[in-house]
Order: structure tokens, then sequence, then C-alpha cells
């Protein structure tokens, strides 16, 4: 059972007060005296308050989902879960299908399929801690996640990524009884690898530095060890940095590299339905060319798909044509269309390439939807369309 | 926060009654659910889980005939329907306790596993229990039909208490939360107990991520979920974060694609996950790596399995199969919709295939510069080197490690190749002095019993006479002694198939 800290250790911060809730008053802060005998019920209320943030902002993001308007609710957690774990140190829940519990007490509640927490519960996560304060961005992305409709990969895992270190969550393996099948062939596995472990071969050395001291074994071995802190590893720190930085570089280039990719697979093409299947892939991908307005890879790309079209026997060629008048119409909604000229205002600032991209781009807009996209587009423009005339 | 629950009969419910309407039931012929004993489906006894799951339906439908204050027929056979429920599970399990709280039931110790719909419903209406001060009820001997009735009708009733019979006893809320709560911290402790053998929960984890791979690089087998990889991946990942792990990876007993390939794809996974950690990428990073290399190969599903096995010199026509190979990738990857993680992980199963054509092609492929395609060209050639193919026997580590500093260093980045051999270190020096060679395999380690319980034609004549006699509107006593006879033999039946 949680227990107050001590006299001595408890801390209200002075810059901490509690400020009025929009959803109703908050209690006082007490003092320390007052504090230490806090008893169990005082502790679910303030549990119970604490959530009722995540649970606005839950309301929130079911009915019109925007990042940063769970701020301010992200932040009041934040905050009074700095109060609760100054008064009442680490805050420990259970999880259940569609409660949170302290102390055998709901202090949450949502019954929703794909909220927080069924989610958790579904993927065998059965406690969560929070050891310490948060700061105000670990709450705002704690909430990110959370909150954010249609994850690609567990709740549970996402959150684990998330490298809070004052988040605990204790989950077990297995959630439902497995197929009779299955567990027969993982115990065979299991049974595999164990004697493969048990005997003279390379695999029994797999894993046995889990049992193992990190220190002992770079004083027995001599080989410099990784340290989970970093102190000395495989890379330097600048190297590692520059690691991330060529990560950070890699994302932001991802859609022009595409082209490159999209150009390889069209070498193959040999159906027309393939044709037909590009177009899912080509138009997300020509569509974010144009927010980063890198005119010089869309240019590559259209251009990739006119020149493969050429190339092609007459009933794939017919389908490339089609596939680039369905990529420019999507190029040019009304939406794009503000891109595009926000581009050719700022013409002259491009580089060469990216100049030549552009000009490129309005030609082939011209020269297949025809000069009334181009008329419309004119008239965003606050000059003149940097685009060579066709009667030139 | 807490929802009251004062409409039975909204529309998550409004299915379950009309399903059980009068008429709908006298038709429910042979339907296995909560109005039909069924202790054989298919041929298989029920497991006490899954009673369970009926005996929840069931008393849901008794409240809502004790709501309708019913007094006719569906009242009393439901009524023989939970009797008979619990007198085979009591025959069953010795004793009986059903109980629940915040969403989770249990029988006896065996938590119930529901769907989303069920337990949200069941949840609901079992409010009406808890309201009350209680949290179950245990039954410790055969109950007759009388004290089950009175029992159940107090119980179930929202204003009112149920008595204690003879058999019957009402389980206070507390008592249900204290059992919920020691079932949970049994869970930790075992939860604890498998991270004190962490060798033993790595070796688990493994084997399920080959099973996955297994399933994956099987075109017969349904395709598994991407998310089980990523908890498996994250498992492993938090088990070894932060320590030095030694891992050379695990071998396949024959040279067969079929049984080599999963293991070299786990065992890729597993050494770029680790380098991973090792490089100071961030856990999501890591993941993303790992799942990249479990699926950096899918393009292989396309291509004919006598083409992987092959020792001779490809053909000109298997060459061509090969090179396709980053363009079957991808449209594996991306399928029939967009997703810009599908994409990137297309880019670098490409850029990864890349590296090998390149001496053979000139043709223009993507540059191998994405920095986790480089990582897994590294861990995918040394595990690849260290293990027995067709054409070729295996290396030993310290050779695969030569080799790629000596000949093969063009394809690699030479930073991250300084830093792969430093990370591989610790592993290649534990493993020096032990064979190269794999253990000779026994075979099947042991033989699985795949004889199941046979159907036990009689019982199933029994049943279908009993539920014939069960419609009956009015019984003669022939008949009320016929039935009594099926059911005590139906049970004795289910008690013998269970031991």
């Amino acid at each position: 059972m949680l227990k107050a800290k001590s006299q001595s250790a408890l801390r209200v911060p002075p810059s901490h007060r509690v400020s009025a809730f929009a959803s109703g008053t908050a209690p006082s802060p007490t003092p320390p005296s007052v504090a230490s005998f806090m008893s169990e019920s005082s502790r679910v209320e303030w549990a119970t308050h604490l959530f009722s943030f995540f649970q606005e902002a839950q309301h929130i993001a079911s009915t019109q989902f925007h990042l940063e308007r769970i701020r301010p609710y992200a932040r009041d957690f934040a905050n009074w879960l700095q109060q609760y774990v100054a008064l009442f140190g680490p805050l420990s829940l259970r999880v259940r299908p569609f409660s949170l519990l302290l102390d055998g007490h709901a202090i949450y509640r949502d019954e929703e399929e794909q909220h927080l927490p069924f989610q958790l519960y579904q993927e065998g996560v059965v406690g969560l801690t929070f050891s310490e304060a948060f700061t105000e961005e670990d709450a705002f992305r704690l909430f990110s996640i959370c909150l954010s409709p249609g994850l690609e990969s567990e709740l549970s895992v996402k959150l684990w990524e998330l490298e809070l270190p004052a988040l605990h969550m204790f989950q077990t393996e297995q959630t439902e009884p497995l197929n009779e099948e299955v567990a027969w062939e993982q115990e065979q596995i299991v049974e595999t690898l164990q004697f493969q472990m048990s005997h003279d071969s390379l695999a029994g050395a797999n894993f046995i530095g889990l049992v193992e001291d990190a220190r002992s074994t770079t004083l027995r071995e001599g080989a410099p060890a990784f340290s989970g802190n970093g102190q000395e590893g495989v890379l330097t720190t600048e190297q590692c940095d520059e690691l991330q930085a060529l990560i950070a570089q890699e994302e932001t280039t991802l859609a022009a590299r595409a082209g490159e990719l999209f150009l390889l697979v069209m070498t193959q093409i040999e159906e027309v339905r393939d044709v037909e299947t590009l177009e899912v892939w080509l138009v997300p991908v020509a569509e974010a060319l144009l927010k980063k307005q890198a005119w010089e890879p869309l240019y590559f790309l259209l251009g990739d798909v006119l020149e493969i079209g050429q190339a092609s026997r007459p009933e794939l060629s017919q389908a490339y044509e089609q596939l680039q008048r369905n990529l420019l119409c999507a190029l040019t909604s009304p939406s794009s269309l503000s891109l595009i000229a926000e581009g050719c205002d700022c013409c002259s600032s491009l580089s060469y390439g990216e100049q030549g991209g552009l000009q490129t781009f309005l030609y082939m807009i011209e020269s297949i939807l025809g000069v009334t996209t181009l008329e419309a587009l004119q008239e965003l423009c606050s000059a003149p369309l940097p685009i060579s005339s066709t009667e030139e | 926060m807490s929802e009251e629950f004062d409409n039975p009969y909204d529309e998550d419910f409004a299915f379950l009654a009309k399903s059980f309407s009068e008429q709908e039931w006298m038709q429910s012929e042979g339907q296995h659910g909560f109005l039909t004993i069924d202790p054989m489906f298919e041929g298989t006894p029920l497991s006490p889980q899954q009673v369970g799951v009926h005996l929840f339906e069931t008393l849901f439908h008794l409240s809502e005939c004790f709501q309708e204050e019913r007094d006719d027929d569906v009242l009393s056979l439901a009524m023989q329907t939970l009797e008979l429920h619990l007198n085979v599970l009591f025959e069953a399990e010795a004793q009986l306790v059903l109980y629940g709280h915040e969403g989770l039931f249990f029988l006896n110790k065996t938590p119930l596993h529901m769907s989303y719909q069920e337990r949200k419903w069941a949840s609901r209406w079992w409010r009406v229990v808890e309201r009350k001060g209680l949290g179950g009820f245990m039954l410790m001997g055969p109950t007759t039909h009388q004290q089950s009735l009175s029992f159940f009708e107090a119980f179930l009733r929202p204003d009112q208490m149920p008595e204690p019979t003879n058999s019957l006893y009402p389980l206070p809320l507390h008592n249900a939360q204290a059992r919920i709560a020691s079932f949970e911290n049994e869970q930790l402790s075992l939860l604890g107990a498998s991270l004190s053998d962490p060798i033993g929960h790595a070796v688990l984890l493994y084997a399920r991520l080959l099973q996955w791979v297994r399933q994956r690089y099987n075109p017969l087998s349904p395709r598994p979920r991407r998310r089980d990889a990523l908890r498996i991946l994250k498992g492993l990942s938090s088990l070894t974060e932060g320590r030095i792990v030694r891992f050379l990876g695990f071998r396949g007993h024959s040279t067969q694609a079929s049984t080599y390939q999963p293991y070299h794809i786990a065992n890729t996974a597993v050494l770029a996950m680790l380098f991973g950690s090792a490089l100071r990428l961030t856990r999501s990073q890591q993941l993303e790596l790992a799942l990249s290399t479990l699926e950096h190969e899918i393009g292989k599903l396309d291509l004919p399995p006598e083409l992987l096995q092959k020792s001779a010199p490809l053909s000109a026509q298997e060459q061509r199969e090969i090179e396709l190979l980053p363009v079957r990738t991808v449209h594996r990857l991306l399928g029939d919709t967009f997703r810009w993680k599908r994409l990137k992980q297309a880019l670098i199963a490409v850029d990864v295939g890349s590296r090998l054509n390149r001496k053979r092609d000139n043709r223009a492929v993507v540059e191998q510069t994405l920095l986790f395609s480089r990582i897994i060209g590294l861990c995918s050639c040394f595990d690849a080197l260290c293990s027995e193919r067709p054409f070729r026997a295996a290396m030993r580590p310290t050779q695969a490690l030569s080799l790629m500093q000596g000949a093969l260093s063009h394809q690699f980045d030479s930073v991250l190749l300084d830093a792969f051999v430093r990370f591989i270190r610790p592993a290649v020096v534990a493993a020096m002095g032990r064979s190269g060679s794999n253990p000779p395999f026994p075979g099947e380690l042991r033989k699985r019993n795949t004889e199941r319980p046979q159907v036990m034609q009689q019982m199933q004549e029994d049943l279908r006479a009993y539920r014939a006699l069960r419609q009956k509107a009015s019984l003669t006593s022939d008949e009320r002694s016929q039935l009594d006879g099926l059911k005590s033999g139906l049970i004795e039946h289910l008690k013998s198939s269970q031991e």
C-alpha cells in the first residue's frame, strides 16, 4: 500500500500552485504536516482528479483531434502528477479492461475499445507506475500517443518507444491462450534451441552476457564494453550524433528516393494492372514532394512515368498516359494550386535545378491538362508564371 | 466517470434479447449456445474457461427473465441450463467460485477470456451485482432447482440480497477483489520469475520470433500480424538493453532453404537490433531496423523454391529471377495501400538487395546509402557466412570477420564495419574453443500425441435425445425419468472424458 512520504521529504515547490481548472475547483495544496497523514481516500481523489485531465483530452481527441488542443491538459496533468508524487510517492495503477485502479478504486474509466485502458489490457499490461513527475513535454508526448487514432503498432510498444524514465509498464507475455498447434510448435523450437545451446556449438555462447555483469565482462575479456550510459561504446559520442543526423536527413529525402525506387519498379512492369497499382503509391509521394516544394524530384518522378510509358508497348503506354493525367489532376487540386503558386512566386530564389523542375512541371500541366488550369494558377500568383510559352 | 446502467435493453443487448426470444430459442436446434448445455463441441470437451463464459451468458438471460417477471418455459429452461452448467462444473472442479470486478471475470482461478463486446456487456450488467456489495457466488455442493431458483433470483435482482443455501453462497465484493488482486500479484511474480531467468526468456522470445518468420515466409500460411513481431522485438530489446549481449545466432539442422532461411532472417534481425542498440539508436529506431530486417527478403515468397536450393551456377533466366527480387519485395511490402513506413522498408530492402547485384550488373540500381540498409547488409553477410549453405560450408566467426574486413570490405561502410567488429567481438571471443559444427540433430525430440479423444457416439446420441426432451412443453413421468437418466449419464460421460 502506498504511504505518504515522511514530513522531511515533502516538498511542494513554491512555484507550484494549483490553478483553477476548467473542470472544477481544485483542492488547495496541503501543508506538509497534514499531508503526511493523508488518508487513502484523499490519494484516490487526487489520482482521480489527475486523470480527469486525460479524460477531458480524450473527449477532445474523439471529437476533433488536433494535437495542440490537448496540450493544456497535458500541462495540467504534468503539474498535478508532480504534486501527487511529492505528496504520496509513485503512482502505481492496476490496469483493468475498462478502468485504471488505485488501491482497488477506479480512478479512470473508459469502455471504448480503442481507448486506454482496454488497449493496454488486451496487450497484457497489468500495471502502470508513474515513478516521478513528468515534464510538460513528456506528458504531451504521452497524451499524443495515447490519444492518436489508428496506431500501427501496439500502444504498449509506442509508449515504450517514448523512453519516458518516469513511466513503467508491467506486461505479461501472453494475453490469450495459445492455439494448441502453435503452442506445440513453440515448445519444439525452444527445445531445439536449448539443445543447441547445451552442446559445444557456437549457439552455446548466445545470450550468455545476460547473466554477467558488464564490468566483470570488460575486465575479463579486455574488449571495449558497450554500456548503457554510453561512456564507452562501439562508436564515439560524436559518431553517434552523426548517425542521428544522417537518419534525420534520410527522413527528409524519403520522397525523393522513392522516385528512384519507382523507376526501378516501372522498368519491370509488364501488366496494365501493375500500372494501376502504381497510382496508389505515386500519388502520396508526389503530393509530399509538392508540399515540400521539391520541384526537381517531382519533375523526375513525372518525367519517368512519361518516358517509361513512351517506351512501352501500346496498351501499357496508354495506361501510363492515364497514370500521368491522374497524377497531375491530384497535384492540381485547389489546395495544391496554392502551393504551386507559392513556388512560382519565389521561383527566382530557387536553385537552377529546382527552377528547371518547376518550369517543366508547369509545362506538363499545360500540355496535359490544358491552359485552363494554368489560368487558374495564374490568378493565385502575384507574378507571371515562370513558364516558357509553347509558341516559342 | 462511472456509467449508470439503467436500461438493460439498449442496443448492445437488443441483439441478444432478440436472438433469444422464445420462438427463436425453440428453433435453435443444435445451437451451441447459452441456453443449451453442450459439454462436447465437435467432439471436444469444453474447457472450464469456455463453460464459464456460457455460464455468464446464462446468468444474464436469467436476469432478463427476472426483469420481465417471466414465469414460463423460458425461465424454467434457462434455470435448468444453469443448474446443469453448475453441476457439470462442480463435478469437474469440486468447487466453483464465479466472481468478477471492474471488467475481469474468473471461474475459480481461471480468468475468463471474452471478446470486447462480451466483456463490455458482462461488465454492465454485473454492476447490478456489484452495487449490492457482492462480487460473485460460490457453489460448495450439488444444487437443486428450488435452491438455485431462489438464490439466483435474489442474486440477480437489484433490490434483493441472496440468502446462502446448503450449497450456494454469495461472495462479498471485497472477497472477489482480494482474489483478483491475488491473481494479479501472481502474474506479476511470474513475470519477475521469467525475468530472473533472462537467458530462458531470451530463448523463448527468439523462438517466438522464429515462428513469426516461418509463418511470414510461408506462402500457404495466413500473414502474421506485424504487431506480434514488434511485441517480441520490444521484449528482446528490453531484456538486452544496457548489457553486453553475445549473440551469434542459431542454426537450422539442414541446408534446405525452408529450414535455414527463417533462422537467417531471425538471426539477422536480432543481430541488427543489438547492433543498433550498441550504436545508441533510439528504441523506436531499433524496432524499425529490426522490423525492416524481418521483411527485407519477403520478395523471395515469389521465387521458385528450388532456385534457393540450387548449388550449381544460375542460368540467365534464374539470374533474372534473382534480379527481380527487389521489385517483388516492393510489391509485397507496399501492396495495394500506401504507408510511408512501408515505403521506407521497401527502400531499405531494395538497398540491401542492390549490394548483391552491384557486382553482377551495371544497370542503374538504387544506391546503397540508407543507414539501416548498411546495418542490415553487415549483419546479414556475417550470419550468412557463419551458416552452412547448399553450395559451401559454414565459416567460423573469425574467418567471416576476416573476409568482411578484407576481400568484401568494399561492400560496407568502413566506419560501420569497424563498429560491427567491436560489437561482435565479445561473442566471437566467447565462441572460441567451441566447435563450429551443429550438434547432430536427434530428429524429433518428442513425438506429439496427435490422437484426439474419439467422439463418443453414444454421448452424442444421448445429447440429442436430451435436447429433444427438454424442448417439449410438458413431459410424462416416463419422459421425466428418461430425462433425469440422460442428464446423469451425460455428467458421467463428461467426467470420464476429462479425466
